[in-house]
């Protein structure tokens, strides 16, 4: 694209410190937008840092008996989605570690980062917490088929496995492939379901019966808690803009020019805007599926996801 | 002449024990010299480059029966692996095995160092007899092993069922052997000696649907002998699957070859991987879990039968790859998990994963090796099972939907089953790791429980080390064995790819590619420097405290998740794939009890009514045997009769 690569080296290092440090800010506003959906008023925009604050300051009360994993995990679990926010794209059309992660190794971060997190909910000993990590493993494990035969599926029509090639390829040629309407679909359940939203999981529940995965962090507290509370938040913004360089990256620089930056800046913020009014609405019109419903949707997800490959190969593949 | 006597350094161990008298001193330095061979053995694999090939006659045969061994690049491989899983082994066992009466203590002596020999023999050997008789004496010498035990009569019997199932292997191995030697080889013959060697062979491997001996015979040795069943002799039937399929009937290879083994592969990774989810006991739960790495291997294998055939070389050679890659890895993480679950129950006597709990504090090393080995086990990035699942996912991602669009659209379905069935592995560590070595201890004994030796410590940290190494630095494992592969067949010639980076071949534009180190460095990065941030605003104490106890003022470690219930979504949704037999209590039971008992499907579709059935032949024909002398008189004299007419009239 250009020669200045000290240049664009700058702009991805800014770009990944960005999606951290905007994380919670992300789901400030969701919370936000889905208070004024329920007729709420709601609490002030930057809250979720205020809460993060908080939890900082307060001594973390541990459990007897718990080892070092339990302690090492949330460290773990945020160091593993913050190298993720250097791959993804917030105003140009790749992170700077795209080239070498590629889709398969994102699965397998995302998969790692979350093994931890459920060894160390089991590490406790609490018979919530391990019903929490088995819950949410039994969601994870139809989950994660379901977003690799997606992230694929798009591998196969751009012809390469890199986000940045990917998003690139969809941006020059303005694809709109039959076969990724199935793939947004199915990554559509992806997303809910991994981030703990309706119709599978309710986040800001406390009820202890139908928690998934607030359950299995119920042990921590404090700093701890507070890393992984950002890392949640990580998490979803991770994979709102995943979604957004998949299916809609229209708008992402491709040049380094300041206009070309500025106008990738302002779409994406647009396109996340739209998409938490849209979870917002979805969260607020939706109750949430008994767990033995949840391999249901699943299924579902991860047949549309086969037949999006399966369309993608009949088609013929473009270039 | 090195292979020789390394071959006879084996031998002579497992003889002497046999013969000095069973003393701890004796036992102790056989044990002693079993480490230096395994230290041998893995020197002769890693630094002796010839390919060369003798032979040695023994006397006592026919002239034209002589053992031969030779140590080609694909030989030398799979010996290598055989030395990084002897040498643990080896060390492990010289303290696990103290604690058995010196009878038994003898018997494994003797039997061990057989074993080890017989597996060096299967991997070297270049003619049949040496072939053959090293299989069957591969054989024997495990199932002594695996009926160490044998006061049990389960023990008995899943020797006995392993006993029979490797003999119908033998039988197809041998047989595919005679074809191969004894015609001049035709398209007919050469896909019968196919289908023969597959019989043999997926009996060997664990292979759907001769895999019903594996769960029953690796839960019954000792850990060690496991590891070593588990980690090398499964991968004698991968080995002996190339030989034929890539080496001496590669100008009659076809594709349904490829495609049964993809079949088999597939069946046995999704019934491995669902049995072992919903196992209690940790040796079955594992071998089951062989059970999916086999299968995913068989998969691979078959990929590049297809491959091949399909003239796409390239892809193939990524293939064969991660067939070897990944016996390596399997190879090295199984025998560590084996190992572990070996030092568990030498330390609480505990097999069962319902019993145990809390012993990450007990034993920090074994803990430690443990989960390396499991998150190798579960595929993921920076540890030894990732590469080559990554390997094999980019395999379909590249191929030629022009070509062969049939089998295009089949990869699709294996792929959405094949991703299944990495997750579903996830699960099966979380369950294995997390209920043995997490929360606390479920049963009171296990406060006893005493951390594992130095022995045992050093053989598992060794293996860990290997796991490690090949997740985090592959390419010098890739480069080596691309050199074996451009031996196979000139089509396989892969670019050299740079150090670091594992690449994918022929895209030059992009120079994308997986940097393990990258990924570790950054996540090292990142762990620092919120360390540091948190350490800089945060109060730098904790408090202890206890549980919070759901609203109970008192939380027993039996209030734990337990293993049944852990894996109890997978039984609701795996349902018709498995037979679950339930005991459920009556309302006026006094001492109620609920119990719940997998099993699987195969048994009573296919096994319980071949029983019974060669039961019903034999009741039908029983009268022949009347058991009077008189009678079998007259059946000698009938049928010298029958035979006499017959000889007149012909």
């Amino acid at each position: 694209m250009t020669d200045n690569t000290l240049y664009a080296n700058i702009l991805f290092t800014l770009q990944g410190l960005m999606v951290i440090a905007c994380a919670p800010l992300l789901l400030g506003c969701l919370r936000m937008l889905k208070s004024w959906s329920q007729n709420r008023s709601s609490a002030s925009l930057f809250q979720p840092y205020f809460i993060f604050f908080k939890l900082l300051i307060k001594t973390p009360i541990v459990a007897h008996d718990t080892s070092w994993l339990f302690r090492f995990a949330p460290y773990f679990y945020v160091a593993c989605l913050a190298a993720l926010a250097f791959v993804v794209p917030i105003f140009l059309y790749r992170g700077g570690l795209a080239t070498y992660f590629d889709v398969i190794v994102i699965v397998g971060i995302f998969a790692l980062a979350r093994i931890i997190m459920l060894l160390a909910a089991m590490d406790v000993g609490n018979a919530f917490a391990s019903l929490g990590a088995r819950r949410e493993l039994f969601i994870a494990c139809l989950v994660e088929p379901v977003l690799l035969l997606v992230l694929l599926n798009l591998g196969l029509i751009t012809h390469d496995l890199t986000l940045g090639h990917i998003s690139y390829v969809l941006i020059q040629n303005g694809i709109l492939h039959p076969g990724l309407a199935f793939s947004l679909c199915a990554f559509v359940c992806v997303l809910l379901a991994e981030n703990g939203r309706f119709p599978f999981d309710n986040s800001s529940t406390h009820l202890e019966l139908t928690m998934i995965h607030e359950a299995m962090v119920l042990e921590y507290s404090g700093r701890y808690l507070a890393l992984i509370e950002w890392g949640n938040a990580l998490k979803l913004t991770v994979f709102l803009l995943l979604f957004i360089t998949l299916f809609f990256p229209c708008g992402l620089a491709v040049q380094l020019s300041w206009h070309a930056v500025l106008l990738g800046l302002v779409s994406t913020v647009a396109k996340l805007l739209g998409l938490l009014i849209l979870l917002a609405a979805a969260e607020s019109l939706q109750a949430k599926v008994r767990l033995f419903r949840v391999p249901e949707y699943l299924g579902v997800a991860l047949f549309l996801a086969l037949l999006g490959i399966i369309l993608t190969q009949l088609t013929g593949v473009m270039a | 002449m090195l292979l020789d006597s390394m071959l006879l350094i084996w031998l002579g161990l497992g003889c002497a024990a046999f013969v000095l008298p069973a003393q701890r001193a004796v036992l102790n330095s056989c044990r002693f010299v079993s480490m230096f061979a395994a230290l041998l053995t893995f020197l002769l694999a890693v630094f002796y480059s010839h390919t060369s090939s003798w032979s040695f006659d023994i006397k006592l045969l026919p002239d034209h029966l002589f053992f031969a061994v030779q140590f080609d690049a694909l030989s030398r491989f799979f010996v290598a692996l055989l030395s990084l899983s002897t040498m643990a082994v080896s060390v492990f066992s010289h303290s696990y095995f103290q604690h058995f009466t010196l009878k038994q203590q003898k018997l494994i002596q003797t039997a061990l160092p057989i074993f080890i020999l017989a597996m060096l023999m299967v991997f070297t050997a270049s003619n049949t007899l040496t072939f053959l008789f090293a299989w069957e004496l591969m054989t024997l010498s495990s199932y002594f092993l695996v009926v160490f035990h044998h006061a049990d009569k389960s023990i008995r019997r899943a020797g006995f069922l392993y006993l029979g199932i490797a003999h119908l292997g033998f039988l197809g191995i041998a047989s595919a052997f005679f074809l191969l030697g004894s015609l001049t080889l035709t398209q007919v013959s050469a896909n019968s000696i196919f289908v023969l060697v597959l019989l043999g062979f997926s009996a060997k491997a664990g292979l759907f649907p001769l895999h019903i001996w594996l769960p029953e015979a690796h839960p019954a040795a000792p850990s060690p002998v496991s590891a070593l069943m588990s980690g090398i002799m499964l991968k004698t039937a991968i080995y002996g699957l190339i030989r034929f399929s890539f080496y001496w009937l590669l100008a009659y290879q076809q594709a349904w070859w490829g495609y049964s083994l993809i079949i088999m592969g597939l069946a046995s990774m999704l019934i491995g991987v669902i049995h072992a989810a919903l196992q209690t006991d940790m040796k079955r739960l594992l071998a089951y879990s062989s059970m999916e790495n086999i299968g995913f291997i068989a998969v691979s294998l078959g990929f590049a039968i297809v491959l091949y055939q399909y003239q796409q070389y390239m892809l193939s050679n990524v293939a064969l790859l991660v067939v070897l890659l990944h016996s390596l890895s399997h190879s090295v993480f199984k025998s560590l998990l084996f190992l572990s679950t070996g030092s568990i129950l030498h330390a609480t006597g505990e097999r069962n994963l319902g019993k145990l709990g809390g012993l990450i504090q007990k034993m920090p090393w074994v803990s430690a090796c443990a989960l390396i080995g499991c998150l190798s086990m579960a595929g993921l990035p920076l540890f030894s099972g990732f590469i080559s699942e990554w390997l094999y996912l980019r395999i379909f991602f590249a191929q030629n939907a022009t070509a062969h669009l049939d089998f295009v659209m089949l990869s699709s379905v294996i792929v959405a089953i094949s991703v299944l069935v990495f997750a579903l592995a996830g699960f099966v560590i979380v369950k294995y790791f997390g209920i043995a070595f997490l929360g606390q201890a479920r049963e009171s004994q296990l406060s006893h429980a005493k951390p594992a030796s130095w022995y045992e410590r050093i053989s598992l940290a060794w293996l860990a080390v290997w796991s490690l190494l090949i997740g985090l630095y592959p390419m010098p494992f890739i480069t080596t064995l691309q050199t074996l592969l451009r031996g196979i067949s000139t089509q396989f010639n892969l670019p050299q790819a740079r150090p670091f980076t594992l690449a994918w071949p022929q895209q030059a534009a992009y120079h994308n590619g997986f940097l393990p180190l990258l990924l570790l460095t950054s996540i090292f990065l990142a762990i620092m420097l919120i360390f540091l941030l948190i350490r800089r605003y945060a109060m730098p104490s904790i408090q202890r405290n206890s549980l919070w106890g759901c609203g109970f003022n008192v939380m027993t470690p039996r209030m734990q998740e337990t293993s049944e219930g852990f894996s109890q979504p997978f039984k609701i949704i795996f349902a018709k794939l498995i037979q679950t037999k339930l005991v459920l209590p009556k309302a006026e039971d006094t001492n109620p009890h609920y119990s719940a008992q997998v099993k699987e499907r195969i048994w009573s579709l296919f096994y319980d009514p071949l029983r019974h059935s060669v039961f019903f032949i034999v009741a039908l024909t029983k009268w022949v045997q009347q058991g009077k002398i008189a009678i079998y008189l007259t059946y000698m004299a009938l049928t010298l009769l029958v035979l006499l007419i017959g000889v007149l009239w012909l």
